[in-house]
């Protein structure tokens, strides 16, 4: 790999579609505005720019769009938006807190071939997921969301926020989504970014050797207990191996994504919002094929992933499929893109990073 | 067009590349292309005997001691896919002709 444009396609664009959020969660890097009512705000990038940016997207290669935040279903042209893009033959994804989904939204949805909606959902205990969302009564707006949606077919995901309090609430998240028809479980283990920062100040996120306990239970137990997919975002090489051997694992495609934030920023991806010097143009002036081809942050990126990558991302026989995890989260924690993933830099610390996965 | 493997043929591993057992199989990967591929147990025996003097006819006959129940062509036609596969993806290295590997 050069770094020449050419060898890349961009496949897909993780569009921000608003900076306001009507919950206050604990532990997101995005840090939205809190935001009640659903009227427009004029900050937020205007139809015209993104139908442009869109099209010309699309000449160089773009076939998903993941709509999220902020909460999506905050702006009111959503629907507007995600039937655009299923007439432009777009494969859509959307991430929501699921308090905002009623029956018309559903509809929509299916009507314009969604293809997957994921609601967070951290607990099955009231009290504990309005704590960490932050908003009393999400819990129930959140479920109802859930439910309406996996009951209309749509392929739908739980999410989960992992931290050291909600550990036993993994199993009956899986069991809840097993019952409901939900398509899969997505765990992400909280990350030191934005607010996520206070979590480890605190020392309330997992323990790193206790992630990989959990992984393992994961794949040796849970997955067969309930039949459901079961995603547990940790880096490829603390996976284990029959899970490396037999499992499609999520990998961030670094090489063909791109962000666009809700003022219509061009970023690496979400971590524009607070990281602005990741911050590659606008849509409103921009024509982001030429930032898709020219962008220094990009060809940078192009160039020194995953061959500059430092520390134990170095060292890793992993690392040119796993491109050291999430770059942007790597960046946010040192201002550096080819720092080590800090889960694998803290496994490796103590002695939890397998020998047989590294090289000299 | 891929060529084939040849019975007289020899074949020595790619000592620029890493092979990291693991449970019951083992890890190649070259840190220049980034090639990565997981072998199993029978994978790492049949690997392990690629030390550019035995032939790829010794390797089958070999492996076919060890199956008498399947059939030697089965077991050289499988043979030689994977000894293919790894020499696509420099794993091996095909000793060169008139170098008897010693």
């Amino acid at each position: 790999m050069t770094g020449n444009n050419a060898e890349y396609q961009l496949n897909s664009i993780y569009l921000y579609l608003t900076d306001r959020c009507n919950l206050r969660c604990r532990h997101c890097w995005i840090e939205p505005l809190y935001y009640e009512g659903r009227e427009d705000n004029s900050s937020e990038f205007d139809l015209r720019s993104l139908k442009k940016a869109i099209e010309d997207a699309k000449e160089i290669g773009l076939n998903r769009v993941k709509l999220t935040g902020g909460e999506p279903f905050l702006r009111r042209d959503i629907l507007d938006i995600v039937a655009y893009l299923h007439a432009q033959n777009i494969t859509v994804d959307i991430e929501t807190n699921g308090t905002l989904i009623d029956k018309e939204i559903v509809e929509a949805l299916k009507v314009n071939c969604v293809n997957q909606v994921s609601v967070s959902l951290d607990s099955m205990t009231e009290e504990q997921h309005e704590i960490f969302r932050g908003v009393k009564g999400c819990y129930h707006d959140a479920v109802k969301g859930l439910s309406l949606l996996a009951g209309s077919g749509i392929n739908t995901q739980l999410i989960m926020t992992l931290y050291k309090e909600n550990v036993s609430e993994i199993e009956r998240l899986v069991e809840l989504s097993s019952r409901m028809g939900v398509g899969s479980v997505k765990i992400n283990p909280v990350m030191p970014t934005g607010r996520g920062k206070r979590f480890f100040e605190k020392e309330e996120n997992v323990e790193f050797g206790d992630l990989i306990k959990i992984d393992r239970w994961i794949e040796e137990e849970l997955m067969s207990k309930y039949k459901i997919d079961i995603h547990f975002d940790i880096p490829i090489g603390l996976k284990s191996l029959k899970c490396i051997r037999t499992r499609q694992l999520f990998e961030c495609n670094l090489f063909n994504i791109i962000g666009i934030l809700s003022d219509g920023t061009i970023s690496l991806c979400g971590i524009g919002q607070t990281e602005t010097a990741l911050n590659m143009g606008n849509i409103a002036v921009d024509d982001i094929r030429e930032v898709w081809a020219n962008n220094p942050i990009l060809r940078k990126v192009r160039t020194d992933i995953p061959r500059n990558l430092e520390g134990i991302c170095s060292r890793c026989i992993f690392k040119f499929r796993c491109r050291g995890a999430c770059r942007a989260c790597a960046y946010g924690l040192t201002g550096s893109l080819n720092s080590p993933f800090f889960v694998c830099h803290e496994a490796y610390e103590k002695g939890l990073f397998l020998e047989s996965r590294m090289i000299n | 067009m891929e060529e084939y493997l040849q019975n007289i043929e020899r074949l020595s591993q790619n000592t620029d590349c890493v092979f990291r057992e693991e449970e019951d199989g083992a890890f190649l990967f070259d840190p220049e292309s980034g090639n990565l591929k997981f072998i199993n147990g029978m994978g790492v025996n049949i690997y392990q005997l690629c030390d550019g003097n035995m032939t790829v006819g010794d390797i089958t006959s070999l492996v076919s001691e060890n199956y008498k129940d399947i059939s030697g062509k089965k077991i050289e036609d499988d043979v030689k896919i994977f000894l293919q596969e790894l020499v696509k993806m420099e794993f091996l290295k095909k000793e060169e002709a008139g170098n008897d590997g010693k």
